[in-house]
């Protein structure tokens, strides 16, 4: 995860597109809230200037 | 590292001498092979080869100023079945032995019973641009010697021109240059198995070696430093963001050639190349329809961020795939720059030391707190 995020920092991508979070079985509200969080995010950022291109 | 040898010899006779060196040791059978670049037919290339008849180092050029292949994949391929039985001799760029430490590591060569021959970089040319040198009849150890004071060559391969790593380190034997003045070359044995194999070389003790090629390595390291970080601002306004990557990746044509020629990409299939990345023609369709378009083949882009995401904290910046690659994508500038940060992340160096884990080998409790939440 690291790396990708500074492979897509160093390429000049948006690295907080991309997320990892550790949630086990049982915590359920934990799941809940990061998905939320994650996004209520990404609406913030607004759509993936990638997604509109054809040719990546 | 404890240094147990320092002698010096004529520059003018270096490629006779190293010759003449390395055809005693097998002559002697302190050796059984030597793997070093020979002339080929063509009079226009040098290759790698292993020579087993001691008259065979005749057509030999050590010093030739061209890599057609990375020695460190050689040497996988012949020593991950089945590690060397007997001693052989080994001449390489500090890239190749940067990267067969790293292939080491990452248990796909053997270092058993190979003694590492390494020697101080000056650069060195593409296959093409020194296949025309030849033809032009151009002098190589003069030029050596000016890229040695400093001066810039422009038809270098560009990993070379901005090559910070360009002085050997790890090896059994140094071929010297830094710290001396151009009219000797230096051989430094930094183990006992180099030490004895130096044994059969006569030359003048080097005295105050030690001190005068530290501050000429550093010198030297410093300089390239400041070229690579020159190099590392123009790539970063040519290439990144979402329309200069396009934009530099339009010239692929997928035909992974950068990945083939890589020594650290050393996967006998590639994901990129497995059943991963086969799809039913819905699939197409569906892409295509999400945007209307679908460039052809697929996943030009994640190609190079899938492999940059699976080797770039091994990367050792040696140029082999930009070479290769037939449309002029500087790949291997891209790859250092990434790698650089990706190695940096975890104060690393691909194929510095032998005895410091590949990152991804190892888990850190405390690394790395900022990303993964709490
Ligand atoms: S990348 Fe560095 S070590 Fe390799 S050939 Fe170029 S200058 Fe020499
Ligand atoms: S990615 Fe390119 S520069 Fe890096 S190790 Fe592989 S061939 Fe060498
Ligand atoms: S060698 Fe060049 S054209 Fe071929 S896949 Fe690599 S970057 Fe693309």
């Amino acid at each position: 995860m690291a790396i990708l995020k500074t492979i897509f920092d160093t390429l000049g991508l948006e690295s907080d597109r991309v997320h990892l979070e550790w949630i086990s079985a049982s915590e359920g509200k934990k799941f809940a809230d990061t998905v939320k969080k994650i996004t209520d995010e990404t609406k913030q950022q607004g759509p993936n200037p990638l997604a509109k291109q054809w040719s990546i | 590292m404890a240094s147990n040898k320092w002698i010096k010899l004529p520059k003018e006779n270096r490629d006779a001498l190293v010759k003449g060196w390395l055809k005693t040791l097998l002559e002697k059978g302190a050796v059984s092979g030597v793997v070093v670049p020979s002339t080929l037919p063509s009079g226009a290339n040098a290759a790698q080869s292993l020579i087993t008849d001691p008259a065979m180092l005749e057509d030999t050029q050590p010093f030739a100023p061209v890599m057609a292949v990375s020695t460190a994949k050689i040497l996988s391929r012949m020593t991950r079945l089945k590690p060397m039985e007997k001693p052989v001799a080994v001449l390489l760029r500090p890239c190749e032995l940067r990267a067969t430490i790293e292939l080491t590591k990452l248990k796909q060569a053997n270092l058993d019973n190979l003694l590492l021959i390494a020697m101080d970089c000056a650069g060195t040319f593409s296959v093409k641009t020194y296949a025309s040198l030849v033809q032009e009849g151009t002098n190589f150890d003069e030029m050596e010697e000016k890229l040695f004071g400093g001066e810039e060559e422009p038809l270098l391969r560009p990993v070379c021109q901005g090559c910070e790593w360009s002085v050997p380190g790890g090896c059994d034997i140094t071929i010297a240059r830094h710290g001396l003045d151009g009219t000797t070359f230096g051989l430094i044995a930094h183990t006992e198995r180099g030490e004895a194999a130096l044994g059969e070389m006569e030359g003048e003790a080097w005295e105050g070696g030690e001190e005068a090629r530290a501050a000429a390595v550093e010198k030297w390291t410093q300089d390239k430093i400041a070229k690579r970080d020159a190099q590392f601002a123009e790539l970063k306004e040519r290439v990144t963001g979402v329309e200069n990557l396009l934009k530099t990746y339009a010239a692929c044509i997928n035909c992974h050639n950068c990945m083939t020629v890589c020594p650290i990409c050393f996967c006998k299939e590639c994901f990129f190349d497995s059943a991963v990345f086969e799809f039913e023609s819905d699939r197409f369709m569906d892409w295509s329809k999400a945007r209307g378009n679908l460039r052809l083949p697929t996943d030009t882009l994640l190609f190079h961020i899938g492999r940059m995401n699976h080797m770039s904290t091994s990367c050792v910046a040696c140029g082999m795939c930009q070479d290769a690659c037939p449309n002029d994508i500087p790949v291997a500038q891209i790859f250092k720059m990434v790698g650089f940060n990706t190695q940096s992340r975890f104060d690393y160096v691909a194929g510095r030391r032998l005895d410091e884990p590949v990152p991804l080998a190892e888990f850190r409790e405390d690394e790395l707190h900022e990303i993964g939440g709490e």
